[in-house]
């Protein structure tokens, strides 16, 4: 978080620090006042005699009353100021630039505007129009509560399934920042990770652009036989079996919106909300026993023969 | 009134059923000072096995994508970890002290329903039982020691833990509360002739003020565990969105409790190391009034900050400011108790014995935790640090290095009134460095854990900078910190035995409990010296210069006392 990427974020990490100069402070008196008494009166402890009775100092007992509320004051304007230009207050919220609707243990993102849905990594652009709030967000969960927080972008909230929150964005630095779910979800709530992919406008609208248009199947290389897979083969595995109940990808009869949008897969770089890499052989390993890399997750394990595995990896990994 | 002892009058034989010795004896007894030690005893089992659990936890992230125990396995462990230790170690520590010392302070045979404090006791462990029952019932609770709905209700936690923590925390927030209700009444009634209520000693005063805290918290939180198990087993919709419950109304419940219980865990042990530092600065304690005084304003303010645990909610901004004020206004009752203790220590002759060296690294500790504390109460940087090892660090600061600091302090300086005998004090010196260390090593570095955006709760962690490091060394620290602790239990267990002979009054005490015998007879007091300020014993062993005779600065008095003339 100190590392900010944008303003609000950079607001909230200078009041931070303004609160451990502050803390700082205090720490360092008490600690001196302190030592001081104990030293000397380490000391005085091989003397003769007891020390005074002293049972207290109004004078002194008014001063440390006060002067805390002081302090408190001088902390308060700061934090009202803060909240205000860190989370500045939401309009048009029946427009959001972004849904992110929070799952066990997945996320996933609409763009409402771009007409796409994608899961598990958010790709945002370059805000620089100092005028502007950012990029809009409406965060809402399908099952328990989870919190979307990625440390230098700005405040992390709370996801509800009958809660709706809404949180402006406004990264301005290109970049991939990590994040992740701070709410307990279950079973998995280490595995629910937020990657943010943050590029200049034009690279977000090619994306958008990308994302939007289906993705069409390769015609079998002549390769084929030399250990790759068929990827028109591995489309007709992926919408015979029961993928399609829970997974959609664009462009085809699949659209069960249950589990992650699978479309342009290929293009996003890990598997399983963060815990793996993506590439051919952890998807393969993914789709036979996906409980054996994250337990306790919804989707179950698929008994396919090594060549129907390799043409649906094929197909899934085509979509870049 | 004279300076004449005085006879406490026997009215009717002590009320104790079955046999004098033996099992029995434990079983059926409503002395004050077996229950006491009952509940400590309790506690420290209960501590052992939360220990142990904290110990797999740290095991298990100890490194990157560790496999030692499984996501479920995990989970139902950091549950039973934090239940276990606010519900049947702090709890119990604080009321067990509580029941042991408040009759031996304010001059009373017993507190003022004996049986009622049986049933309180039993409710707590068979409350406790009930809890870990749940482990060999088909699964421990997993929902974490707030139980946030819904994931804690039956569409998505199936398993009967939940069932079992709900019902385990039930009966021992009973017992809680009779407690808190015998507190109050004990200590308005049964102090000894001509202690006023302005005179009984720190201890006993927050630990008054605690019962009213316990009486006030507790029920909101029996209520909303009631309505969870409705929810779970009678199709009750309380807390589930999916059918027109609130989700976020079970967090203002049990919020409503989970702040006030906060200031129930850590106010008699402010009142333990009010009455520790004096007594090894041989000096009275700095600004008695402004403590007591400051102690009412928390337990006030404590009913009126709990939301400061919901700022991540998105409650709105006027909600949010009117909670960050209440909760920082917290921090000037709070900096008033630090700098009194301070002064207690100013210009006095201290002792270093290991009880001492605990109440004063308790300040540095708590004052961190203060500190860091501060950063929840600003509402922006609570949104950044909420929710991941910051907190945990910064709330194991208030606990661990504040309240059971106060509490091992408490120990080395009671445990020869309890037992007759002393903790070895230079054991108990390498203990506390032990100790010192290993906690300072465990959670310091999380702070930075959490700033570095590790959120809580969480059974493994992504290869990330440094990520691994510091988990490691907060492991190790762990490690040494639970080294200390079984040091502390096999020092006790060998001084109930062997240790020296403490006599009636080892530390030359100020309050009443060294008036009498180490451990106490049955009736507790033979004779009750007179009392005229906070300090009875003192004015006992030094009538040139009793408390009474002299001013709230220490200046000599000229004037005598209206009785005397």
């Amino acid at each position: 978080m100190f590392e900010p990427i944008s303003p609000h974020g950079k607001d909230i990490a200078d009041l931070f620090i303004f609160i451990l100069a502050l803390g700082g402070i205090v720490f360092a008196l008490v600690v001196g006042l302190l030592t001081y008494a104990m030293v000397t009166g380490r000391r005085r402890a091989t003397q003769e005699g007891l020390p005074r009775q002293v049972a207290g100092n109004t004078k002194l007992e008014i001063a440390w009353t006060a002067a805390p509320a002081v302090l408190l004051i001088a902390l308060f304007i700061p934090t009202i100021m803060v909240m205000n230009s860190s989370d500045p207050a939401k309009v048009n919220k029946d427009k959001p630039d972004v849904v992110i609707i929070g799952h066990q243990w997945w996320w996933e993102y609409q763009y409402p505007n771009g007409g796409v849905v994608t899961a598990n990594e958010l790709h945002l652009p370059i805000i620089t129009d100092p005028k502007s709030n950012g990029y809009l967000i409406h965060l809402k969960s399908a099952d328990v509560q989870h919190d979307f927080w990625v440390p230098q972008l700005g405040r992390k909230i709370d996801v509800y399934p009958d809660k709706e929150n809404f949180l402006y964005l406004k990264p301005q630095q290109a970049g991939t920042f990590i994040g992740a779910c701070a709410e307990y979800c279950g079973g998995q709530h280490a595995w629910m990770r937020i990657i943010a992919i943050v590029q200049p406008q034009a690279e977000f609208d090619s994306w958008l652009a990308a994302q939007r248009t289906p993705h069409t199947t390769s015609a079998p290389t002549t390769s084929v036989g030399a250990g790759q897979g068929d990827p028109k083969r591995g489309e007709q595995i992926f919408l015979n079996n029961t993928c399609i109940n829970c997974h959609a990808i664009n462009g085809t009869t699949a659209q069960s919106p249950i589990g992650p949008n699978l479309t342009h897969l290929g293009s996003r770089a890990t598997l399983g909300t963060g815990i793996i890499e993506n590439n051919p052989a952890n998807l393969a390993r993914w789709i036979l026993n996906p409980g054996a890399i994250k337990p306790g997750l919804r989707m179950p394990g698929y008994q396919l023969s090594q060549e129907d595995l390799r043409d649906l990896v094929a197909y899934l990994e085509e979509q870049k | 009134m004279s300076d004449v002892p005085l006879i406490p009058e026997i009215k009717k034989p002590f009320y104790r059923l079955g046999e004098k010795e033996g099992l029995m004896s434990w079983v059926a007894t409503v002395d004050h000072k077996l229950l006491g030690l009952m509940y400590m005893a309790t506690a420290f089992l209960f501590f052992a096995v939360g220990g142990i659990e904290a110990m797999l936890m740290r095991i298990q992230l100890g490194s990157a994508r560790n496999t030692f125990l499984s996501p479920e396995m995990y989970n139902q462990i950091f549950t039973m970890h934090g239940t276990t230790m606010v519900f049947l170690v702090v709890i119990p520590l604080m009321l067990g002290s509580g029941i042991y010392l408040v009759p031996l302070m304010i001059g009373a045979r017993d507190m003022a329903f004996p049986r009622l404090n049986a049933l309180g006791f039993w409710l707590l462990l068979f409350g406790g039982l009930l809890l870990y029952y749940s482990f060999v019932a088909g699964g421990a609770p997993n929902g974490g020691w707030f139980a946030y709905a819904p994931y804690s209700e039956r569409a998505f936690n199936t398993t009967y833990g939940i069932d079992y923590w709900a019902l385990g925390l039930f009966v021992q927030g009973i017992g809680t509360t009779l407690a808190g209700i015998n507190f109050v009444v004990t200590i308005l009634t049964m102090r000894a002739p001509g202690m006023k209520l302005t005179q009984v000693p720190m201890f006993v005063w927050t630990t008054f003020i605690n019962g009213f805290l316990i009486i006030g918290a507790l029920p909101p939180l029996n209520a909303a565990l009631v309505m969870l198990l409705v929810d779970r087993r009678l199709d009750g919709n309380f807390f589930v969105p999916q059918s027109g419950g609130s989700s976020i109304l079970w967090q203002h419940y049990f919020w409503a409790f989970g702040h006030p219980e906060v200031y129930i865990m850590v106010l008699p042990a402010f009142g333990m190391i009010s009455e520790i530092l004096p007594v090894f600065s041989r000096k009275p304690l700095f600004g008695f009034n402004a403590i007591a005084i400051s102690t009412i304003a928390i337990a006030f303010l404590s009913y009126a900050v709990y939301a400061h645990h919901m700022f991540s909610v998105g409650l709105g901004p006027g909600f949010e400011a009117f909670f960050a004020a209440a909760t920082a206004l917290i921090a000037v009752p709070t900096g008033i108790k630090i700098f009194n203790w301070i002064f207690t220590v100013w210009g006095g002759k201290l002792q270093f014995t290991t009880a001492m060296l605990y109440c004063i690294s308790f300040i540095f500790m708590f004052t961190i935790g203060g500190i860091s504390g501060v950063t929840f109460a600003v509402v922006p940087t609570d949104w950044q640090t909420t929710d991941t090892y910051y907190v945990v660090a910064h709330m194991h600061y208030v606990l661990f290095g504040g309240t059971f600091f106060a509490v091992l302090g408490g120990i080395f300086y009671w445990f020869p009134k309890a037992t007759g005998r002393m903790l070895p004090e230079g054991l108990g010196k390498i203990q506390f460095w032990l100790t010192f260390i290993g906690f300072n090593m465990t959670f310091f570095i999380q702070h930075f854990l959490g700033l570095m955006g590790m959120p809580r709760r969480v059974y493994t962690y992504p290869e990330l900078t440094n990520w691994s490091l510091f988990n490691l060394i907060s492991t190790i620290g762990a490690a040494i910190l639970g080294l200390s602790i079984l040091m502390l239990i096999i020092m006790m267990w060998r001084a109930i035995k062997h240790g020296e002979r403490a006599g009636d009054d080892p530390w030359d005490g100020f309050t009443l409990e060294w008036a009498t015998t180490s451990p106490p007879p049955i009736q507790n007091f033979d004779i009750i010296p007179p009392i005229r300020s906070r300090r009875p014993l003192w004015d006992w062993k030094h009538p040139e210069d009793p408390d009474w005779k002299r001013d709230h600065d220490g200046k000599q008095l000229s004037t005598k006392r209206s009785d005397e003339i």
